[in-house]
């Protein structure tokens, strides 16, 4: 009766680490070859001439625009694909680990919608790129103020209620969206608007990855000093509780953190959506349940997935189609390959 | 070791499910809790566990009021079994038995070889080590009791708490459970156990308190309290209480049966 993917799933601590090491080298390696795919390809070897030449290893001996387009345009973006897919993939794992609820994704406590509506209104009174990412940062995180808020006011600890209300925020925020996007003017506003839903890393520049980098530190070290009273809370508040865990204050401290990690990543790129919900499953059918192993690998597996896909949006010769767009369609098809593959073992 | 005084809880004012419970456990004692249905035994146990805060008398645990004490410190003194559990993650079931180690481990530390083999075996005492890889959701009502039980030995706590261990348990099982409860105490352990089974009170209980309307209604030795007429009073029906010949776990043993007519 008991499934077990025997092939996927290796449980001793050895082949942990080693799976672990794989996966990062993997990361890396990609990212390098990353900063090759684009309208302009640049082969491996010049790559890696590049990097040499910055060691003073090697000499320049290359159109000195290939290493302006390597180094100061996808350099940022491969990095940030990286970050913001691991930032997405480690929400994700935390809220459904803490909500005990697969379904569960990083929009839940209704931080895109906020976001969302938040750059829209800067959109609207065309705002400059910095003040329509600070808008949406402080509106993200109001919407997640509010959802908090309001299960506050329901007046249970339950965590459903937290949920409920993330939902309502994020209808609320929704709707307000809809009337921005009425008011907003067809010819420029409103196509910035859309296509910021929908998810970008075109404009991503290392201000960008210096911001995320400090937010992305503070919100894994919190994760991972307290990786396995989070874990215990999947046993349910009550077993937790009995095993020493503060449930309140680890609660908060996970909501902050994966909060935190959303709406950067939101601020920077838009509306990705399914990292943050797939990625999680994917890295359980490797690594099993445990939270401390699943925090380690969701980083990775999700910074590769939206590498992978941001590679696809700028290597597809068609005009770049938008990241969100793209990890949808990419994001439905692999989910529905791990629903056949768990079946009902525990979905 | 656990003194319980006074001890009254309701989740509106109105309506009291604890109305001023009263009683103690001494270390080393297999304490049953009988009762019935909706009469406050999982409500009092929760709020021995620090999961509900009650509304008036107090409850001391080596001689520490229970609600001073840090979740942490809880954990290490008291141990529970919840009655029912699942999990919603493919959790195997060394994974979940291991959980019981969280309360030594220190901050933002993983679980050393020890506590592994701490794990393995409370596993092994349940007789359960052949499922240490399965999926815990895969397994049967009975044997998640069985690891949850683990879960609590894993603890090593000096108190543990047990809801109805034998609930969903084969016979088998139920009488393994049994005498585990009663080695738990020869080891120096305190069981605090909550039953709907005279027959196995009698057993293996030292001392059995029952529970009726939210107030102790007897306490004492249970060949002593589980009388004909208490059960008859405790259920509001008709029972009757006999000594047979037969001699399990050292004494002779009495039956519970009630008269169906």
């Amino acid at each position: 009766m008991t499934f077990r993917s025997t092939s996927l799933n290796n449980k001793s601590d050895g082949g942990f680490i080693l799976r672990w090491s794989v996966l990062y080298i993997a990361v890396i390696i990609c990212s390098f070859l990353s900063l090759g795919v684009g309208r302009i390809s640049i082969p491996s070897g010049t790559l890696v001439s590049i990097f040499l030449s910055k060691l003073n290893l090697a000499v320049s001996d290359w159109d000195p625009a290939l290493e302006t387009v390597a180094l100061n345009v996808r350099l940022p973006r491969v990095v940030l694909a990286v970050l913001v897919g691991g930032a997405l993939s480690v929400s994700g794992v935390s809220y459904q680990t803490l909500f005990k609820n697969p379904m569960v994704s990083p929009a839940i406590l209704g931080v895109s919608a906020g976001a969302g509506f938040g750059a829209a209104l800067a959109m609207i009174n065309s705002a400059s790129w910095w003040q329509i990412q600070m808008l949406a940062f402080i509106s993200g995180l109001i919407a997640v103020l509010g959802a908090y808020l309001i299960a506050w006011i329901f007046g249970r600890q339950e965590l459903t209620a937290l949920v409920l209300a993330g939902v309502i925020v994020s209808s609320l925020f929704g709707a307000l969206l809809s009337i921005l996007k009425l008011l907003a003017d067809t010819d420029s506003a409103l196509p910035s608007i859309v296509f910021w839903l929908m998810g970008s890393l075109s404009r991503g520049s290392n201000r960008d990855v210096f911001i995320m980098l400090p937010a992305l530190s503070v919100s894994l070290g919190i994760l991972f000093l307290f990786r396995y009273q989070i874990n215990a809370l999947s046993a349910g508040e009550d077993v937790a509780a009995t095993l020493g865990v503060n449930v309140r204050l680890i609660k908060s401290l996970v909501i902050l953190a994966a909060t935190l990690m959303t709406v950067v990543s939101v601020t920077i790129c838009g509306i990705v959506g399914w990292v943050g919900l797939v990625v999680p499953h994917l890295c359980r059918l490797i690594v099993g349940a445990s939270y401390p192993r699943l925090l380690a690998v969701s980083f990775g597996v999700g910074g590769l997935c939206l590498l992978l896909i941001d590679d696809l949006v700028r290597g597809l010769p068609t005009a770049e189609l938008p990241l969100g767009v793209l990890t949808s369609l990419v994001g439905a098809p692999i989910f529905v390959f791990l629903l056949s593959r768990v079946r009902k073992g525990w979905l | 070791m656990l003194a319980v005084e006074n001890l009254s809880f309701g989740y509106t004012a109105l309506r009291k499910i604890l109305k001023g419970i009263t009683f103690n456990i001494r270390q080393g004692e297999v304490l049953a809790l009988l009762g019935p249905n909706g009469t406050g035994k999982t409500t009092l146990m929760r709020c021995l566990l620090g999961l509900l805060k009650p509304d008036g008398g107090r409850t001391d645990l080596f001689g520490r009021d229970i609600l001073k004490l840090s979740a942490k410190e809880r954990s290490r003194m008291i141990a529970y079994a919840p009655q029912s559990s699942s999990m919603t993650f493919p959790y195997d079931v060394l994974e979940v038995v291991m959980m019981g180690r969280l309360p030594h481990l220190g901050f933002g530390s993983s679980p050393s070889r020890k506590d592994r083999f701490e794990a393995e075996k409370a596993l092994e005492i349940m007789r359960i080590g052949h499922l240490a890889s399965n999926l815990f959701q895969s397994l049967s009502g009975g044997e998640k009791q069985l690891v949850v039980i683990a879960r609590a030995l894993a603890q090593k706590a000096r108190l543990m708490v047990l809801d109805e261990p034998m609930a969903n348990l084969d016979f088998y099982n139920q009488a393994r459970s049994l005498k585990i409860l009663r080695s738990l105490a020869r080891q120096g352990h305190t069981v605090l156990w909550t039953t709907h089974s005279p027959d196995q009170a009698l057993l293996v209980a030292d001392r059995l308190v029952m529970i009726k309307d939210g107030q102790v209604y007897a306490d004492g030795r249970p060949e002593d309290v589980i009388t004909g007429e208490s059960l008859s009073e405790l259920y509001g029906l008709n029972a009757v209480v006999t000594e047979t010949s037969v001699i399990s776990a050292g004494k002779p043993v009495k039956i519970c049966v009630p008269i169906i007519d």
